[in-house]
């Protein structure tokens, strides 16, 4: 075994059995670490490697969530709901495929309202329970270390995924897209079937971390599954870490836990304060986030 | 060529002729559905939805100011709104001004406050490409609205007036508040063209707007005029704030309504015509009422994301517009 290879391996088992050492608010923090990795991972995928921004990925967190909400509540097996819910984000991520002839910041505007649409529709249907909101019974309930588990072994797959991606041929086509999507078609590639490819990676695994939420809160409500924090978080956690590299996502969703639920236990309602400052001064002063920042200093060769 | 002539040639344009077709089919339906039903609620709806409408145009010509200058979506616009609306609220709270007379104010607050956004953040982001400025106005969106959550609460506020609704022969309610949002609405954006057709600032803001680099070459500082209408932008949107106060309750994450509506707008009438804008205002403002009363209320909100994205795809010149803006 490499040296590349042991590292994340070592990491993965120890945050594995970390939960049976450690007790508390750490194991939520991380287990939502986790889910935030999941859904910066999958916005790298649309948004950081074939240059899309969409706006809207708490569409498919949201959907992906109340399908499997409603399907385990019917009777299936949470796995297979958990499955199924992906799956259902990312036929959504496909029926939108009429906005990917719109380029640039309106593809991003066009996706902006789909969270509402989709929130729109959820709120009038009697299946999902309207405004009320959706209760999963107390049967369903499982210790924190189950979703921990899960959520951790989604995140490991996501980030190997989006890992071999970047170097396949698919990765390279996805960059070539986002370079320069006219010179990428005159090479031969069809951009609108792989705009819709990345699409439908990104919103699957969305929606299986939707699916993973929905089964640890036992709760949904639509206007707090569908808010607009699950479309900009991803956005924000791939700006700050670094679009378009692997440890960019990581680094942004440790940022983003630690500002959105750790800061606000300390200093109180100034988490969007701090967001929104330091998603302007980081777009003004390093384009790389973080991440690019750091390799760009450090010569780091990760990815 | 003789003014008959003129108009002729007009008419002769297929859109023209397919615009009139459709107008006329909608008033037909709608006199026929009067006579069938015998109920006036058709034209209340449609009296209401102009109403509304005259606000919506009003909302959508500051973003459209932006955007055809600086060729950005300003997403924090929803928030400049809000701004407004507090201001309006604060001073007729603490003062109990006329709500009013408070449109100058939250304009010229508005304005003092969108000149450096402008100049310092949105000025330098144009530099970075396409992306980077729409997520500054991400950037600067979520900001304010955790500055207006910590200093004001997320309580639901709104602006008190006690007038006595007007019935009109016929049983048509008319409410004046409404009334006044609307030629208020309509006054203001008067006053724009004015200032864009007239003087000699709306006239570079229109040179820009039209080709940069010609602009430029006429002696106009692009940078300046980015930043005058960055301001101006923010300051017609501290105006409808004003006016969203006296008509809806609002709260700190209720921004997200407005610019939806207004981006809708930008959409159906197109950039750079005022009156396009109010046309689009108005067909949004009418289409949304109607919808809600014949489909029923939940899908208010839905309306205007429909609308965008249909005319997005299918038409994006939008449909008063001559020149392609999306």
């Amino acid at each position: 075994m490499r040296k590349e290879q042991a590292l994340p391996l070592i990491l993965f088992i120890a945050l594995l059995i970390l939960p049976f050492a450690v007790k508390g608010y750490a194991v939520y923090l991380l287990y939502m670490v986790f889910l935030y990795i999941v859904l910066a991972e999958s916005w790298n995928i649309i948004g950081g490697y074939a240059g899309q921004v969409c706006l809207g990925m708490g569409a498919f967190f949201g959907l992906g969530a109340y399908i499997a909400a409603v399907l385990s509540f019917n009777g299936f097996p949470p796995p297979l709901s958990i499955f199924i819910g992906g799956c259902t984000a990312a036929l959504l991520g496909v029926i939108i495929f009429p906005t990917f002839r719109l380029r640039g910041v309106y593809f991003a505007i066009g996706t902006l309202f789909l969270p509402d649409i989709i929130k729109v529709i959820i709120l009038n249907l009697e299946v999902t329970g309207g405004a009320k909101g959706f209760f999963l019974p107390l049967t369903f309930a499982l210790d924190l270390t189950h979703w921990y588990i899960a959520a951790l072994i989604l995140a490991s797959i996501t980030v190997l995924f989006a890992f071999k991606m970047s170097n396949s041929r698919i990765g390279l086509v996805f960059k070539a897209i986002r370079d320069d999507e006219d010179a990428s078609e005159s090479c031969g590639i069809n951009p609108f079937k792989y705009k819709i490819l990345a699409m439908m990676l990104a919103s699957f695994l969305s929606g299986l971390a939707g699916g993973i939420y929905a089964h640890q809160m036992l709760f949904l409500e639509p206007h707090g599954t569908f808010k607009l924090m699950w479309s900009i978080g991803p956005v924000f956690m791939c700006i700050i870490g670094g679009v378009g590299s692997i440890i960019g996502p990581i680094i942004g969703a440790g940022i983003f836990t630690a500002l959105s639920l750790w800061l606000v236990t300390l200093v109180g309602e100034v988490d969007l304060i701090v967001m929104g400052v330091i998603l302007i001064v980081v777009i003004l002063t390093m384009p790389g986030g973080i991440f690019g920042a750091l390799s760009k200093r450090v010569k780091l060769k990760l990815s | 060529m003789d003014k008959t002539g003129l108009i002729l040639m007009k008419i002769r344009n297929a859109r023209t002729i397919i615009g009139v077709v459709i107008f006329l089919t909608i008033i037909l339906a709608m006199v026929s559905y009067v006579t069938l039903t015998g109920s006036l609620s058709i034209l209340q709806v449609l009296l209401n939805g102009i109403l509304m409408g005259g606000l919506y145009g009003l909302m959508a010509m500051g973003l459209a100011l932006i955007f055809g200058i600086m060729k950005i979506i300003n997403v924090c616009h929803g928030e400049f709104i809000l701004l407004g609306a507090y201001v309006t609220f604060w001073l007729n709270y603490i003062f109990s001004v006329n709500p009013l007379l408070t449109l100058p104010i939250s304009f010229l607050i508005l304005f003092l406050i969108g000149l450096p956004i402008g100049k310092f953040l949105m000025n330098r982001s144009l530099k970075f490409g396409v992306d980077p400025p729409l997520l500054v106005a991400f950037g600067i969106s979520i900001t304010m609205q955790g500055f207006m959550r910590l200093l004001w609460s997320a309580t639901p506020r709104g602006v008190f007036m006690r007038y006595e609704t007007w019935v009109l022969p016929g049983g048509i309610a008319v409410s004046p508040m409404r009334l006044m949002a609307f030629v208020a609405a309509v006054l203001g954006l008067s006053l724009l063209y004015a200032l864009l057709t007239k003087t000699l600032p709306g006239k570079a803001l229109r040179a820009v707007s039209m080709d940069r680099p010609i602009a430029s070459l006429m002696g106009i500082n692009p940078d300046r005029i980015n930043t005058l209408a960055y301001g101006l932008g923010a300051a017609l949107a501290g105006v409808t704030g004003s006016l969203v106060a006296i008509i809806f309750s609002f709260d700190p994450a209720s921004g997200g309504l407005y610019i939806g509506r207004a981006l809708c707008v930008i959409v159906l009438g197109g950039v750079g015509h005022v009156l396009g804008t109010l046309a689009g205002g108005l067909f949004l403002g009418v289409a949304e009422n109607m919808a809600s009363f014949f489909l029923g209320d939940a899908i208010r909100e839905g309306v205007a994301y429909v609308i965008f994205l249909l005319v997005l795809l299918f038409r994006p010149t939008g449909l008063f517009a001559k020149y392609r803006a999306f």
